[in-house]
């Protein structure tokens, strides 16, 4: 396992704090690997940021992985804890763990099974809640808790995968949306914000001709 | 069975009361908006949407040959 000191002189070289967490998920999950053979998956708005290349700012990253391994890779390259908490902080670099423990993405082991990896730098490897599961994450904020900014964020994350190549799936979207417990409320959401999406595409390009 | 005598009750309540109108006060100022704060227009918010989306797609993906699953490549700015 690397030593915190060579993994602190790499991300010193990076002034941006998304392009530091992304290279620390990279060399977490390397030494996480090493000891258990899986990949810790990152999730939440710790993915967001991810995906929107630091647009979206979190405090923390969110894991999904074995807490006691985690526990004992953290603590070996002295991150702070209290005793009885979940989360491994590193003030000086501005990284803040949060270990959730081996579950489902999303409650859902389907999610589980389309965990993305992210390559950071060319060699560093770490797992990605889906873009698709991510947003449907966004979208049930937005509806169970009205939280305006999580639609705000899911349609970045659509404007931003609905370009000339399309890299979003959203016959996936619209399938795990209906079944949801209130999967009319959730499916009428998707569908306005895409639309509105989908307008903000058609005006940028009646813009350009 | 413990009585209340109304006046009592009522006595302590006005003893109370400017403690409970400084909660409510504190409570007021944590929900109130910052006093430069102007609403987000709708404009604005359409206008974030996609500067964020144009800040996403420098990320790239791929594809991996075998699991035909989707790899993205997050690409590092050294400041150095």
């Amino acid at each position: 396992m690397r030593s915190w000191g060579e993994i602190a002189e790499v991300l010193s070289r990076y002034a941006d704090k998304t392009d530091r967490s992304s290279l620390f998920l990279g060399f977490f999950s390397e030494a996480y690997r090493g000891l258990s053979g899986k990949n810790p998956v990152l999730v939440g708005g710790g993915a967001v940021e991810v995906y929107t290349h630091g647009g979206y700012v979190t405090g923390d990253l969110d894991l999904i992985c074995d807490a006691a391994i985690a526990r004992k890779i953290l603590t070996g390259w002295d991150f702070s804890s209290a005793e009885f908490s979940r989360s491994f902080y590193r003030p000086e670099m501005d990284l803040y763990v949060e270990l959730l423990g081996v579950q489902d993405v999303n409650g859902d082991p389907e999610a589980t099974s389309r965990v993305e990896a992210m390559l950071v730098g060319g060699t560093m490897l770490f797992s990605i809640i889906s873009l698709e599961d991510l947003i449907i994450d966004r979208l049930l904020a937005f509806v169970h808790w009205g939280h305006r900014e999580s639609a705000l964020w899911a349609q970045a994350m659509m404007k931003g995968a609905l370009g000339p190549e399309t890299l979003l799936d959203t016959g996936y979207i619209r399938r795990k949306l209906s079944e949801q417990e209130d999967a009319e409320k959730l499916c009428v959401a998707f569908e306005s914000l895409l639309k509105e999406v989908l307008a903000i595409s058609e005006r940028e390009e009646e813009g350009d001709a | 069975m413990k009585v209340r005598r109304y006046e009592d009750v009522k006595a302590r309540a006005l003893e109370n009361r400017p403690f409970l109108r400084a909660l409510l006060a504190r409570d007021r100022l944590k929900q109130a908006p910052p006093p430069d704060h102007l609403p987000r227009t709708e404009e604005k918010r359409l206008g974030l949407i996609v500067f964020h989306a144009e800040r996403m797609r420098r990320l790239k993906a791929t594809r991996d040959p075998e699991t035909g699953k989707r790899i993205w490549i997050y690409p590092l700015d050294r400041s150095e």
